[in-house]
């Protein structure tokens, strides 16, 4: 265990190093990412400017939400961005090099191309998510920060688990991207507001199929005391749900390999 | 440069592209629903900050859920993909064939653009119906409004491929653009409107945009179509457009005249 540990943080240096020969595209790719989720928070803020509240939320509470999903999303990517390169490693054969090593295939790919530029999304979350917290009015507890701590790294499981399991598809097909940038869309687009705003249907698929509602509107409702069209405990339930999709997601993810063919280059 | 003899090469290039956005049909699909799953959320997004209103400043609703349709197909016909373009070819060093043509590059990149143009002009098509549904479609309410919009929007592609040239040119100095790319997509889609009607901004930063050429790139014809510039506003509209495109025209020569003497050919 602490020999693959150390394994996997040596992987992960060399790639830091490769990429930090690159100053000037690193540092604009910092500052991309944080840009980029920077102005989907700007444009909360302009909306909010005119019409004061979404529902019954207000911009700090939106914020939250933000912040939340941000954060999961951020500690999703500095573990697994580089299963965007899944595509290329079992197409061009580069997989087999994985199924030599003594470490689980599916850690050494987390680890083979780490890419730096994602702590921009990390960085970014915490900050949206502390300023939020900041303006809104609770009384702190324990219970709290945990319930704040499960959501983030569940939810940073849930965002996992939804992109290795397209990924899966990868030993099929091929290619895969369609299917990862599909999910990463929903998650994106829909976990950054109050579920329930996606309509009856809509909101039922966010929160049984693909479970975004528990990345941060579920937590977030405890927290804020807002009522949902579930029991209110269900806001604890991320990280054991980001547990079992998880686990499910990994599971699938190595059957599947078993239709790993090389392409023999 | 002459024109007769270089028209045929351009010719060549257009219908390169044009064949190009054929070849990727099957992306279509997948366009088609990440497109959808974005009118959709923004849809509910703005249903559910008008609340009980259905007028908010003037602007209906319905209004508001037409621009979000009109502005995604629009984005998709307007992209301008030389600067893409220009920067994979500056990567691959492939730039060098590019430029000893007797076809000056800029003039090539333009005729390329406009395959791309003409080769998804019968893609919307396809995705008309999925946006009606999902989003609102309705044509515009008078033909001043519809001849107003035709001329706005050529104006707005125009724009759209000023002010990415030189994003893409910026690569003759860096050899990578894609954080560059990036960086530049989200901002323009915020600044010219797309995301966020001027309307609903506060007013420091609407008075700001207003100012700028980047409005012109996709707010300026869509405040057009849902009928919130009307009559002699369009006008004006329009000029400011032009007015932009002249200036921005200068610019982008200005700046290649610098980028072409900075050019590195990567590769042997």
């Amino acid at each position: 265990m602490k020999h693959t540990l150390t394994l996997c943080g040596q992987m992960a240096l060399a790639s830091i190093r490769g990429q930090m020969q690159y100053r000037f595209s690193f540092i604009i790719g910092v500052l991309g990412g944080m840009f980029f989720q920077g102005l989907g928070i700007v444009m909360i803020w302009a909306i909010l400017e005119t019409f004061t509240s979404l529902g019954s939320w207000g911009l700090a509470e939106i914020a939250l939400l933000y912040g939340l999903r941000l954060t999961a999303h951020g500690l999703y990517l500095v573990f697994f961005s580089s299963l965007y390169a899944i595509d290329d490693f079992v197409r061009e054969g580069q997989y087999d090099r994985l199924l030599v090593r003594p470490v689980h295939p599916l850690l050494q790919l987390m680890f083979t191309d780490f890419r730096i530029t994602v702590l921009g999304d990390l960085i970014g979350g915490i900050a949206i998510l502390v300023a939020a917290l900041s303006r809104i009015d609770i009384e702190w507890s324990a219970a709290h920060v945990m319930l704040i701590t499960g959501a983030i790294l569940g939810g940073a499981m849930l965002d996992g688990a939804f992109q290795i399991l397209p990924a899966s598809l990868t030993f099929r097909f091929v290619e895969s991207w369609p299917a990862r940038v599909v999910f990463d869309d929903v998650f994106s687009r829909y976990g950054n507001y109050p579920t329930d705003i996606f309509g009856g249907i809509g909101s039922r698929v966010l929160t049984f199929l693909v479970p975004v509602a528990f990345v941060a509107w579920l937590p977030a409702a405890i927290l804020l005391q807002k009522e949902t069209f579930l029991p209110s405990w269900t806001g604890w339930l991320t990280l054991p749900v980001g547990i079992v999709c998880m686990s499910v997601a990994i599971t699938v993810f190595m059957r599947a390999s078993r239709g790993y063919q090389s392409s023999g280059s | 440069m002459t024109i007769s003899p270089s028209l045929p090469a351009l010719k060549a290039c257009t219908g390169m592209a044009l064949q190009r956005t054929w070849a990727y049909r099957s992306r279509m699909a997948l366009w088609i629903l990440r497109n959808m799953l974005m009118l959709f959320s923004m849809r509910m997004i703005w249903t559910a900050v008008y609340g009980d209103r259905t007028v908010m400043n003037g602007i209906h609703l319905d209004m508001m859920i037409l621009y979000v349709t009109i502005g995604m197909l629009q984005a998709y016909l307007l992209e301008p993909i030389a600067s893409g373009e220009i920067a994979r070819r500056i990567q691959r060093g492939t730039i060098a064939s590019d430029l000893v043509r007797p076809v000056g590059f800029l003039p090539q990149m333009l005729a390329y653009d406009i395959g791309f143009l003409i080769g998804r002009i019968p893609l919307i098509a396809i995705v008309l119906p999925f946006a009606a549904i999902v989003g609102s479609l309705q044509a515009p309410p008078t033909l001043e409004t519809a001849v107003g919009y035709a001329v706005s929007l050529i104006l707005a592609y125009v724009l759209s491929v000023l002010v990415w040239l030189p994003i893409g040119m910026i690569g003759f100095w860096t050899i990578n653009t894609t954080g560059i790319n990036f960086l530049a997509y989200s901002v323009l889609a915020f600044v010219s409107g797309q995301m966020v009607p001027l309307w609903f901004l506060p007013d420091a930063l609407r008075t700001t945009l207003r100012w700028l050429p980047f409005q012109g790139m996709s707010y300026a014809p869509l405040s057009i179509y849902v009928g919130e510039t009307t009559g002699y506003d369009i006008l004006i509209t329009i000029a400011t457009q032009a007015i932009w495109i002249v200036l921005l025209a200068a610019l982008v020569w200005w700046i290649w005249q610098r980028a072409r003497y900075a050019v590195q050919i990567q590769g042997g």
